[in-house]
């Protein structure tokens, strides 16, 4: 398609004949040798003859990979909802009683980023990857629970991406043949084009829908500019337009810039769309020009690093395999997400064995020892740990977890998620709180007492203060129910419920009695906790 | 690019032999929120369990949906959702 008009301008060295299927490099004497068997006369080159750069395909390879393996540590957050009370409906119906519950949703996402991460890192990618797309999908189409497009266009990118070569080829100046890859593109415009139909709606374009979303700078952008009318007529353009072109070879050098600047807005207007926005970005990695990756690739930088990492990946040398995994466990330890470190150790058994089998094996497979298998987990054990340090996710998986669990009634479980969130963030209000109210509730009133006063401690929060008043007006000890009333009035003199309760305290105890003197039932709580 | 087909905001109201039934103690809030949306199969599912939970009672699902640009909401539902299993 265009095949001519598009080697036009090329340097000599990356023009080819319209049917070979690599390109000698300039000044190889091995070229003729490694000139490959042209296409069949009947195979669409549409697909079959479509080429790729391999400084392109290894810089989508990190960057998409490695965001996608990241999401997934993020998704752990979501866990506790997932199987939530025995209730699942799933995007497929034969699905609703197989949909993932808590603890499969969790490790399932701590698999697939492992498994991401080594595919990021060019290991085992035909083995990780439909691992990794097949578990993502059971995950998508086994729950509506995060029922969003974008995570069913990431299934589809996952599986397509199952057939790409993104190992390193032989010789890495050659193009690389990659039907898939063009399917990928094909399937972001039909993805552009099925969003501009669904925009084709009056609210839509009248501005209504716009407007009703958008919020911050964005939104008073396009206030001060163009209106929201317009920008809903120019999102339905740029949709169509980038699902006419993103596929097109020719038209990439116009599409990228479009694309990019489409999505980074996408990304400005802060919809919580997770890293949806980012993964796009990196998806236009594919539609940014070849020599534009191929420049970058010849800088000294990359090359270095390449360097480093081949060296490092495939190095033959044992004491690499020692090293990972001597420290891929202890790096683990210190990840506070759940499962993670038997999933890591089980990924580095997995790794090691694999090793073993190929070393006994070595005269039969052919194949040099490489310690890319165990660096691997280490790198994915790393991730886990990094990106749970450095975020909220294990707390907020807890958190979830004893909130889900509290409301619908299963104290046990609450119990052991608020247990489990104390043990990563000793000082959380949250966890004592809640903690506490269970434990008095389930009548061990001395060790929810203990909690109670830990979650004191938090400034500003009256809740606890509260909840010790109405336990001490159960046990009959007025006096120091309306002390404790008013210790919550002083933590937070805005809290109502502090006020309130302190209130009807000293209305039926205080100098003045208005009552009858017959015992006053505490206020309803405001939450649904009980 | 999020579509103005999402753009519903729907009031479930599910009751038990007439006496409304609070989702909140069954389901998790990530249901009732996609129920808010308006995804009737998930509202239908919810009426199942409730069915099964309940047996021999009545169980009804009125979903009143408030769509963007519209001034009257579309109700949906109103009846035994034991009986008829979609809304």
């Amino acid at each position: 398609m265009g095949k001519q008009k598009r080697n036009r301008g090329k340097k000599p060295e990356a023009r080819r004949s319209p049917t070979a299927t690599t390109t000698p490099v300039a000044g190889d004497n091995t070229a003729a040798k490694r000139r490959a068997v042209p296409p069949s006369p009947q195979a669409p080159a549409f697909w079959f003859g479509f080429e790729v750069s391999w400084a392109k395909l290894v810089t989508a390879r990190v960057v998409l990979f490695g965001l996608l393996a990241l999401d997934a540590i993020l998704a752990v957050r979501r866990a506790p909802r997932y199987g939530a009370n025995d209730f699942n409906v799933a995007n497929l119906g034969f699905l609703d009683h197989l949909g993932p519950g808590r603890v499969a949703y969790g490790v399932c996402s701590l698999a697939i980023a492992l498994l991401l991460t080594a595919v990021a890192l060019g290991v085992a990618t035909r083995i990780a990857l439909p691992i990794a797309a097949a578990l993502y999908a059971w995950l998508y189409f086994g729950s509506q629970l995060d029922s969003y497009q974008h995570h069913y266009l990431v299934a589809l990118v996952l599986a397509i991406a199952c057939f790409v070569p993104w190992q390193r080829p032989a010789d890495p100046a050659i193009p690389v043949r990659a039907w898939a890859v063009r399917l990928l593109l094909v399937q972001l415009g039909i993805m552009y084009l099925w969003a501009a139909i669904s925009k084709l709606d009056p609210l839509w374009l009248d501005g209504t829908t716009l407007s009703s979303q958008l919020t911050g700078s964005v939104r008073s952008l396009t206030e001060s500019t163009v209106g929201f009318r317009a920008m809903s007529w120019l999102v339905v353009i740029v949709e169509l337009a980038l699902a006419l072109t993103v596929w097109i070879r020719p038209a990439w050098r116009f599409v990228a810039p479009l694309g990019l600047a489409f999505h980074l807005g996408i990304v400005a207007t802060g919809f919580e769309i997770g890293l949806f926005a980012y993964v796009m970005c990196a998806l236009y990695i594919l539609v940014v020009p070849d020599r534009v990756w191929t420049a970058l690739g010849s800088l000294g930088f990359f090359e270095r690093t390449g360097r480093l990492a081949r060296a490092t990946m495939q190095s033959p040398g044992k004491p690499a395999v020692v090293l990972a995994a001597l420290f891929a466990i202890p790096i683990t330890l210190l990840c506070r997400l759940p499962h993670a470190v038997p999933l890591v150790a089980i990924a580095l058994g997995l790794a090691i064995a694999a090793l073993l089998v190929r070393l006994l094996f070595r005269q039969l497979t052919k194949q040099p020892f490489t310690a890319a298998l165990p660096i691997a987990v280490l790198a994915g054990a790393l991730l886990l740990t990094v990106v749970d340090r450095s975020t909220t996710v294990a707390i907020d998986y807890y958190r979830f977890w004893g909130g889900s669990q509290r409301r619908v009634g299963d104290r046990d479980q609450a119990e052991e998620a608020y247990r489990g969130m104390l043990a990563i963030d000793p000082y959380s209000e949250i966890a004592h709180f809640y903690l506490g109210r269970i434990l008095i509730q389930t009548g061990r009133d001395a060790e929810g007492l203990a909690h109670l006063h830990e979650a004191q401690l938090e400034p500003h929060r009256a809740r606890a203060y509260v909840e010790e008043a109405r336990y001490l007006l159960g046990q009959g000890k007025k006096p120091e129910a309306i002390a404790k009333a008013r210790d919550a009035v002083f933590a937070d003199p805005s809290d109502a419920e502090a006020r309130a309760v302190l209130d009807m305290l000293q209305g039926v105890l205080g100098p003045e009695p208005q009552g009858s003197g017959k015992p006053v039932k505490p206020t309803k709580p405001t939450d649904d906790d009980l | 690019m999020f579509s103005p087909m999402r753009m519903a905001q729907c009031t479930p109201d599910m009751r038990v032999d007439g006496k409304r039934f609070d989702l909140g103690t069954e389901f998790h809030e990530a249901w009732i929120e996609i129920a808010k949306r308006g995804r009737f199969r998930v509202l239908e599912q919810m009426a199942r369990r409730l069915c099964t939970k309940h047996p021999g009672a009545e169980v009804t699902l009125r979903l009143s949906c408030q769509y963007l640009g519209q001034r009257d909401p579309v109700v949906y539902g109103g009846f035994n959702m034991c009986v008829a299993d979609e809304i």
